[in-house]
């Protein structure tokens, strides 16, 4: 596998938030290329952010034309709105907000031949699969080990 | 017998089992090897309650692991196998598991164990099964994540000086 083929990857959030996430995708899957993060301080301005998240798309080798996904913490916040302002002048980058930790793995394990738009659609249903009450989940198998006689 | 790969992981079933090295190894069965597991229907219950969609899972006594290899029924499972400590490993080394080799995951800190990397420590009781698995010939390797090195464990513990 070539680098050149794996979708780039941005993580853009609020404060530690995305380098945080980054932190936890390696601890669990090792060290992810063409993968950057950029966070916003309490002190920027959307502008900036924008700035650096067209740097960093710079790092990641993408053109003006190029394909990347642009992964945001929240929807309709600063993070977002600034990726958002990038779709300007760079008509084929994807934007995902509401990150989560599920999302991003299948996100980074799986871009490998696929396109960004692909790979953004898959996100957004990991993402919300992902979400799960766990109480209920195992006061349930619980109930039903109890019903099945107490060994399942 | 189709056991694919032993990890000596304290955590057992966790995020990196999950995520990479069910895929990495072709497994399509976890098992758990653990007696006092085995013996809590609670834990048992959740374990099983939150494992991945897409395989099989079994959690079973040292004992009962054993006998669950050896049946011809689970010949074609393609199992991959957690055990909490290398005691365990040695147990079921001696009943006739038949691993050549062994890979050593997370060990968390414990009181009275020694650091061998960021992310195992051992106790002196490990180090004694450690080192009757490598005298017995197994194979036993230091991975956290399927594309890191075969790093040799007896080579860690030697480094660490704790041979």
């Amino acid at each position: 596998m070539t680098t050149d083929e794996l979708v780039p990857v941005l993580l853009v959030g609020h404060g530690p938030l995305a380098s945080g996430l980054r932190g936890a995708i390696e601890m669990i899957a090792g060290p992810q290329e063409r993968l950057e993060v950029v966070q916003l301080r309490p002190e920027d301005d959307i502008e900036g952010v924008s700035k650096r998240l067209e740097v960093a798309l710079r790092k990641l080798g993408v053109e003006e034309d190029g394909e990347a996904v642009i992964f945001a913490d929240l929807f309709g916040a600063a993070p977002a709105n600034a990726a958002a302002s990038l779709l300007r002048h760079r008509p084929n980058v994807e934007i995902v907000a509401g990150m989560n930790l599920p999302m991003l793995l299948e996100s980074l394990l799986g871009r490998e031949g696929v396109s960004a738009r692909e790979l953004a659609a898959t996100a957004v249903s990991a993402g919300r699969e992902s979400v799960r009450d766990v109480g209920e989940v195992i006061r349930s198998a619980l109930a039903g080990a109890k019903g099945a006689g107490g060994d399942g | 017998m189709s056991v694919n790969h032993v990890r000596i992981d304290n955590r057992l079933v966790h995020g990196q089992v999950v995520v990479t090295w069910l895929q990495a190894e072709r497994a399509d069965t976890i098992m758990v090897a653990n007696d006092g597991i085995a013996a809590d229907d609670f834990q048992k219950t959740m374990l099983l309650a939150v494992k991945p969609p897409s395989v099989h899972e079994v959690i079973l006594s040292v004992d009962e692991a054993l006998a669950y290899i050896k049946d011809p029924a689970h010949a074609n499972e393609q199992i991959f196998m957690l055990v909490k400590e290398p005691g365990d490993a040695l147990r079921l080394h001696r009943g006739g598991l038949g691993a050549k080799t062994m890979n050593v995951g997370n060990m968390a800190f414990a009181a009275g164990s020694k650091r061998v990397t960021r992310t195992v420590f051992v106790t002196d009781k490990d180090i004694q099964a450690f080192k009757e698995l490598h005298n017995e010939g197994v194979e036993l390797t230091a991975r956290m994540m399927p594309t890191d090195r075969r790093n040799d464990f007896m080579q860690l513990l030697s480094e660490a000086k704790l041979l």
